[in-house]
């Protein structure tokens, strides 16, 4: 859908204090609009509020009386940007519920496809995003008058990770292939192939993008945050693991509602969560400040090259931990295709039955979140779904509130906004996915 | 890619699903089906951001068809070319690289097709925020989508004679 742009309102001086109303239109489609508000009294600030206008999802909603082998296809259509995400956390969560596993060959092609989703949403975003934020470019088009190749580069990455989840899923827009219990169908041994050559050949170019993301001038900037992410004792986490944090905790996926709550806030649709009553980060950041020990030696070392070391807690430095998940995907999707062999079925069957099931997986964005209960034929009784945005809101909002002083509020209206919209797209909320109110009416006090 | 193609952008949230549903009228549409099917490619595509780069790869006229909310009454439709339609709005998330951004960045990298046009079509924005609207199927009662259909095809049908 097409919005008409806004005009930004002009700012409003009182003699003591200020009100800054800055409007961040998010916009293009159903995205919603994001508007950050700001008091400020004698250069301070009293009141921080970042506003998440959205029509309501109400996915959780809809999944009700579904039966389990629609639920894939439904939430694949939450996010035009990581549908598989939200599949995997699905499967996972349904065949917990049927005590089935799928096997090894279904586990490491689920991560075949997710690999396709961090390489298109992380090459989305640090070359049309965050780049132009970090080269002083006021959008990626303008930046792509000046640097056509880097541009050209994420485009390509994101076409080849696309490619990688249509090979899976069928298409790379809401994919298809995904079903409880497996994929509805193998690749062929001839496309697999061929997509081995096209990862290798991109392997380099992401190499080197790990060395361009951190040349990029970064502000220097470090912020006390909690990191949170699955961790695995022998991989890089993605679709299977406990949850863990900075802070030392260690629980399983079953346990999150004990450990993370989700609640209103009257300024926003979106949940905001908290861990054990405080604002927490997920997202690659936090995860490769909680699992950098994790990745392949040889890739440690090109880290080790930029002069980066994780954990960090520059929020900044998520640029050039996109881009060491993209060589990583890159890798480790060659490496497990090149060991491909056809399976003698793609899925296993499933006895649908009645029960609680959870799934957590790494979505781009960071932890996203299931919880089914079904009855015994397999039908929804009741979905619950926490996405990453919704996760990092409360610390988008302490990452503003800190960073936003630190840079100074005696600055122009102007800089402020474009200081802060460098702040949120950092965390490149899904604000669509992280909303899901089932009230409209919102009491305010 | 054919030379020409049609695509309508949506998404699954009521109205919004508008683009979708005039493209799958324009298949119907016996104007166009006088044009020889491998001229030409219809796509039904959901928040394509970025890839809409892809999508028009190739193509040497495309027209884009999306809901719009601009204030206009619903069912009025607005026609953009070129800079009109790259009203670009810096987005906060790569969730939000619109149509707009994403044909100027295919301009400022030199692969655009030689025409693209953008038909716009006012929706009720009631139908998006109503929490009871139905997922799976626009409300497009409020306005004569016949009329609709008929302009987009006979201009498009002009256009590439």
């Amino acid at each position: 859908m097409q919005h008409l742009p806004l005009p930004r309102p002009a700012r409003n001086i009182m003699t003591e204090s200020r009100r800054i109303n800055i409007n961040v239109p998010v916009l293009a489609r159903v995205e919603g609009e994001g508007a950050l508000e700001l008091s400020v009294r004698n250069n301070h600030l009293e009141d921080l509020k970042l506003r998440i206008y959205e029509p309501p999802r109400l996915f959780e909603k809809f999944l009700e009386g579904r039966s389990y082998d629609e639920v894939a296809d439904i939430v694949a259509r939450i996010c035009g940007i990581c549908p598989v995400a939200y599949q995997m956390s699905a499967v996972h969560a349904i065949e917990q519920v049927f005590a089935c596993d799928p096997g090894p060959w279904v586990r490491a092609m689920r991560r075949v496809i997710y690999c396709g989703e961090w390489i298109e949403s992380h090459s989305l975003h640090i070359h049309l995003l965050a780049a132009p934020d970090f080269m002083g470019y006021s959008s990626a088009p303008e930046m792509a008058r000046d640097y056509p190749e880097e541009v050209r580069r994420g485009l390509r990455l994101q076409a080849l990770g696309n490619e990688l989840i249509r090979l899976f899923g069928g298409r790379s827009v809401h994919p298809v292939g995904v079903c409880v219990g497996g994929f509805h169908h193998a690749p062929t041994l001839t496309q697999v192939a061929q997509m081995c050559i096209k990862l290798q050949t991109a392997i380099d170019e992401a190499k080197a993008l790990i060395s361009w993301a951190a040349s990029l001038e970064i502000p220097e900037e470090s912020l006390a945050f909690t990191s949170v992410s699955i961790r695995h004792p022998d991989e890089y986490p993605m679709n299977e693991g406990r949850l863990v944090s900075s802070t030392g905790l260690d629980f399983t996926i079953e346990e999150f509602e004990e450990h993370i709550i989700e609640h209103q806030v009257a300024h926003s649709t979106a949940f905001h969560a908290l861990l054990d009553g405080k604002p927490y980060l997920v997202g690659p950041l936090a995860r490769i400040n909680l699992n950098s020990d994790l990745l392949p030696s040889h890739i440690a070392d090109v880290v080790r090259t930029t002069g980066i070391s994780f954990p960090s807690q520059n929020m900044f430095h998520s640029i050039v931990a996109r881009a060491i998940e993209i060589y990583f995907a890159l890798i480790e999707a060659k490496n497990i295709l090149e060991e491909y062999e056809i399976p003698r079925s793609p899925y296993i069957d499933v006895n649908p039955q009645s029960g609680v099931g959870y799934g957590c997986t790494e979505a781009p964005r960071g932890l996203l979140w299931h919880r089914y209960e079904l009855n015994n034929k397999g039908e929804v009784v009741k979905a619950t779904i926490v996405p990453p945005t919704s996760q990092n809101q409360a610390r988008i909002e302490d990452n503003l509130r800190d960073s936003l002083e630190a840079y100074g509020l005696d600055r122009s209206d102007d800089e402020i906004r474009l200081h802060g919209e460098k702040i949120i797209r950092n965390y490149d909320p899904c604000i669509s996915c992280s909303t899901h109110f089932l009230k409209v009416n919102i009491q305010r006090q | 890619m054919t030379p020409f193609c049609i695509i309508g952008i949506g998404s699954p949230f009521g109205d919004d699903q508008l683009g979708w549903h005039i493209v799958d009228m324009l298949q119907q549409d016996t104007r166009l089906a006088q044009l020889p099917r491998q001229q030409m490619t219809f796509i039904k595509t959901d928040r394509p951001g970025a890839r809409l780069l892809e999508l028009m790869q190739g193509a040497e006229m495309v027209i884009m068809i999306d809901a719009m909310e601009s204030g206009a009454s619903p069912g009025t439709i607005k026609c953009f070319e070129g800079h009109e339609i790259e009203a670009l709005i810096s987005p906060l998330s790569s969730h939000g690289f619109g149509v707009g951004s994403a044909l100027k960045l295919g301009q400022a990298l030199g692969n655009l097709p030689n025409k693209v046009i953008l038909y716009g079509i006012e929706i009720s924005n009631k139908f998006l925020n109503d929490p009871a609207g139905e997922m799976n199927k626009p409300d497009i009662s409020y306005f004569n989508i016949e009329k609709i259909v008929n302009r987009i095809a006979s201009e498009s049908n002009s256009l590439h004679t």
